[in-house]
């Protein structure tokens, strides 16, 4: 029998200090911690908050309410015979400016956009009996007094929106022509679609490659695949690929998918297969890490009653790993969404004024066009550049949220 | 080392046969030159202590080794007198001839009715819906389950307590009609209650399917089989009826063993 | 043999056989003191045996609820499961061995009452000699659960019932010869009777030994005497 043993004084004056010093270092953790994450917001906020200032008033527009006298303006066109040979023969754009500067003065001809003809056009075309009549239609405004309106215009553009003002012809809206129209020279006029329907597309194709052939890897490798030094050397490639700089894909798709198999340039195939090379690693790494934590007991469950090795793959493994690889697909495709380098060497850089039809026409994506827009020279571009950054925002939101509830759908548990 | 099975009775109906089976991981050797027989009518355990082999030997009798990448069996084993590792026999469906029922019990994470209609359903043994909602009733009944559960086919098979998931195991191996059951330590998991339940359900199965149980309890051994094989160190020590081997063993080691004094 | 790996269950048994050695011991003291009881007419001698039996029916009952302790608590298998089931039977045989010692000082008051000498008296020390020696045979047996000895104490039954047959024959010739002693002959004859018994029992204690050490039945032996009872 051993002596007996002292109990130990928990209450001592040693422990004591050791209890507190103990809490201490708890609460120095907590708080470093709560640190770290208010940091990260702060950093967050500010962004946020720089971009919607910047950015908001991009979705504005600014426009002058103009009285045109149809019958007495130097407009020829007979409303029975409107087509587009006809609207173009009636010179619409010196027409424009002939009623601007009679309803409101001589130098109001450079307050309207240059593209302000479009509207007369379009409300031609809509209702041809307005020639016959006096009609107020609302001109857009140009990049000077949208400025001034926003209050970063020149002296003169201020001094006549102040005129403006008090005439009581300006107006101000949402600008839902940013969402539906493409690019273009003029900033009020600019949108933001094209753009979108690129990155869209492009998207599809990365998705549409990357993914079928990264589950499939990651199933090759974690359930057919031997042991070997083949299998070794696989696998530190893909681990490998994964943390190579994007830029070195768009030299691979140049080489290759331009110079060699000649693929229209700027397309949103190119772009979409660039971009599927570079997610795929992340994909079948997700995949395996999904694949291996699904149980063995599950495995041999499916053996056991004699399910095949296809079987077992499809019916039980893959249902299980699937949250796991949604969301590893989701991480890849939200950086693939936000590369510039790649594409930007693959010539996906070029101005384009409407949207592609499909994805072999020449296409640009957003952050490409956020670029683009962030090298122009006039002003009034850097609204538009933050608001343009506010869409590529939200479309990365709902991305992320698509995944999130996927995941959550598909989740189950065992 | 055995190369002859020890008939100490008769053999009744024999199911499977093993003759001098050897089983390696790598280098090492885990069973050594067993030799058995299983029959129709007998439940037959294997006990011995950790590591001895029983459970690598159980496996080997519906080639689930083979999913381990440095296993290698030799030797013969034959079900109704066809070798299984010949390479003319189709691993799927052998193992759904002989069904296992594993120690952790492992339902797929499906509804009560999916687990149990999976097996059939991917063996083409159901022709429509109708046939499939038999087969379910009929192997839930048959493994003691069906009065339990019958309101609730669609809830999930995970959500059944550990001795009802069990028994849902074993309806599911039951489902494709196996000829022969292998059970891995079924109730290792399981409280005495529910263990209770499980060794009734064996007895009242028994005839219908061979069975093989593998166990460390020695009481349990006792009380589910007719036939008891003592394996050592990958070595089939003593095979005989269960009453004499546990009142009256041959061998020094089973005897050891069986009475508390190994180790 | 190898220890138990729990050390508690050798404990019990030691203990077990530790009784039943104890219990042998004194039913052998009692067939033997009631034999010079017997001898020596010695009416206190005899009292004392009577007495002391109440001790050997103590020890039974705690090997009783021993023997019923371990099968619960401890389950014991092969061996161990023939050995405590054989000490629970063979208590109860060393019990009724005791009580036959009991009941043979008993009628040593009765017979000595009339202080006569008797002549048949000088027969059966001998015989209780070998009955008693059985005993202690047979619980050797037990201790080293050697069954060669028990064996060799199971064939020494013919012996005692010789014996008795012998006995029998005298006593009776001897009551025929002297009637009036005829009531202490009936005793005489039924001390014959329970030393034979004792010596049956010595057998029975004896296969109980050889089932625990070898898991057999005893192999079937003649019953009775080699020479017919009749004359």
């Amino acid at each position: 029998m051993t002596a007996k043993r002292l109990p130990t004084d928990w209450k001592s004056d040693v422990m004591r200090k050791r209890i507190a010093r103990r809490y201490a270092a708890e609460r120095r953790f907590k708080l470093a911690g709560l640190f770290a994450v208010l940091l990260s917001a702060a950093f967050l906020a500010f962004l946020l908050f720089t971009m919607l200032g910047n950015g908001l008033r991009g979705f504005t527009r600014t426009e002058i309410a103009v009285k045109i006298d149809f019958p007495a303006s130097p407009l020829l066109l007979d409303p029975n015979a409107i087509t587009d040979q006809s609207l173009t023969n009636a010179n619409l754009p010196m027409v424009t400016g002939e009623v601007v500067k009679k309803a409101l003065g001589v130098d109001a001809e450079e307050w309207v956009s240059p593209t302000a003809w479009t509207v007369l056009r379009d409300k031609i075309k809509a209702d041809p009996k307005i020639l016959s009549r006096t009609e107020t239609i609302a001109l857009p405004a140009s990049t000077g007094i949208d400025l001034a309106v926003k209050g970063n215009g020149s002296p003169e553009a201020e001094a006549a929106v102040n005129r403006l003002n008090k005439a009581g012809l300006l107006t101000t809206g949402m600008n839902w022509n940013f969402l539906s129209g493409s690019d273009g020279t003029d900033p009020t006029q600019v949108g933001i679609w094209g753009a979108f329907k690129g990155s869209l597309l492009t998207m599809l194709v990365t998705l549409g490659l990357s993914f079928p052939i990264g589950v499939a890897t990651a199933l090759y490798l974690e359930e057919y695949a031997r042991k070997n030094w083949l299998t070794d050397i696989i696998e530190v490639s893909i681990n490998n690929l994964a943390a190579v700089p994007s830029i070195i894909f768009g030299l691979l798709g140049l080489s290759i998918f331009l110079n060699f198999l000649h693929l229209p340039r700027s397309a949103a195939l190119v772009g979409g297969m660039t971009l599927a090379l570079m997610t795929m690693p992340v994909i079948v790494i997700a995949g395996r890490n999904a694949i291996k934590s699904v149980p063995p007991s599950i495995r041999d469950a499916a053996l056991g009653i004699g399910a095949s090795p296809v079987q077992v793959v499809f019916h039980h493994v893959l249902p299980l790993a699937l949250p796991g690889i949604l969301t590893g697909t989701i991480i890849g495709m939200a950086r693939a969404l936000g590369e510039t380098a790649p594409l930007l060497m693959i010539g996906m850089r070029a101005f384009i004024a409407t949207p592609p039809g499909g994805i072999t026409d020449p296409a640009t994506v957003l952050p490409v066009q956020i670029f683009l827009w962030s090298d122009e020279v006039s002003k009034g571009f850097v609204e538009k550049t933050s608001a343009a950054i506010i869409v590529l925002l939200v479309f990365l939101l709902a991305m992320n949220g698509l995944a999130i509830y996927l995941r959550n759908k598909f989740e189950k548990r065992w | 080392m055995m190369h002859e099975p020890q008939t100490l009775v008769p053999a009744t109906q024999t199911k499977m046969t093993a003759r001098d089976v050897k089983v390696f991981y790598g280098e090492k050797q885990a069973i050594k030159g067993v030799s058995i027989d299983v029959d129709m009518d007998n439940v037959t355990a294997f006990i011995g202590p950790s590591g001895c082999g029983k459970s690598t030997f159980l496996r080997t009798l519906n080639r689930m080794n083979d999913t381990v990448a440095s296993a290698r069996t030799e030797g013969t084993i034959t079900l109704d007198g066809e070798d299984i590792y010949a390479p003319s026999m189709d691993v799927v469906q052998l193992r759904a001839r002989v069904g296992m029922v594993f120690q952790k019990p492992n339902p797929f994470p499906k509804s009560i009715y999916e687990n149990i209609a999976y097996g059939p359903r991917i063996h083409g043994l159901a022709h429509g819906k109708a046939d499939l909602d038999v087969i379910v009733e009929k192997s839930l009944r048959r493994a003691g389950l069906w009065e339990e559960v019958k309101d609730r086919l669609h809830d999930s098979g995970t959500a059944l307590s550990g001795g009802q998931q069990q028994r849902l195991c074993i309806g599911r191996a039951i489902a494709v009609e196996p000829e022969v059951i292998l059970m891995d330590e079924p109730c290792s998991a399981l409280d005495p209650i529910a263990t209770a339940k499980i060794e009734e359900l064996i007895h009242e199965l028994r005839g219908r399917y061979a069975i093989v149980i593998v166990t460390h309890n020695m009481q349990q051994a006792a009380r589910v089989s007719q036939r008891t094989a003592f394996f050592h160190l990958g070595e089939l020590v003593e095979y005989g009826v269960t009453s004499d081997i546990f009142t009256n063993p041959r061998q020094e080691r089973t005897k050891d063993y069986i009475t508390g004094r190994y180790g | 043999m190898a220890e138990h790996t729990i050390k508690a269950f050798d404990e019990e048994i030691d203990k077990l056989r530790g009784l039943i050695a104890e219990m042998g011991g004194r039913a052998e003291a009692a067939i033997e003191n009631a034999m010079l009881a017997l001898q020596r007419q010695d009416k206190t001698l005899a009292a004392q045996v009577v007495a002391d039996d109440k001790r050997i029916d103590a020890i039974e009952a705690e090997v009783e609820k021993l023997v019923v302790q371990v099968i619960a608590l401890r389950a014991p298998m092969a061996n161990d499961l023939r050995d405590v089931i054989a000490a629970l039977k063979i208590v109860g045989v060393v019990e009724r061995i005791g009580d036959y010692a009991k009941n043979i000082a008993k009628r040593v008051p009765l017979i000595a009452a009339n202080q006569r000498t008797l002549e048949p008296v000088s027969l059966l020390p001998s015989m209780g000699q070998v009955a008693a020696e059985m005993v202690h045979d047979a619980l050797n047996a037990f201790a080293a659960r050697d069954a060669d000895l028990a064996t060799a104490v199971i064939e020494r039954d013919t012996v005692v019932d010789d014996f008795y047959n012998s006995v029998f024959r005298s006593l009776v010739t001897y009551m025929v010869e002297n009637p009036k002693t005829i009531s202490e002959c009936a005793h005489l004859l039924f001390i014959a009777k329970n030393i034979e018994r004792i010596g049956d029992h010595a057998t029975n204690v004896a296969e109980m030994v050889y089932y625990a050490a070898t898991g057999q039945m005893a192999p079937e032996r003649e019953r009775g005497g080699t020479q017919p009872l009749e004359d």
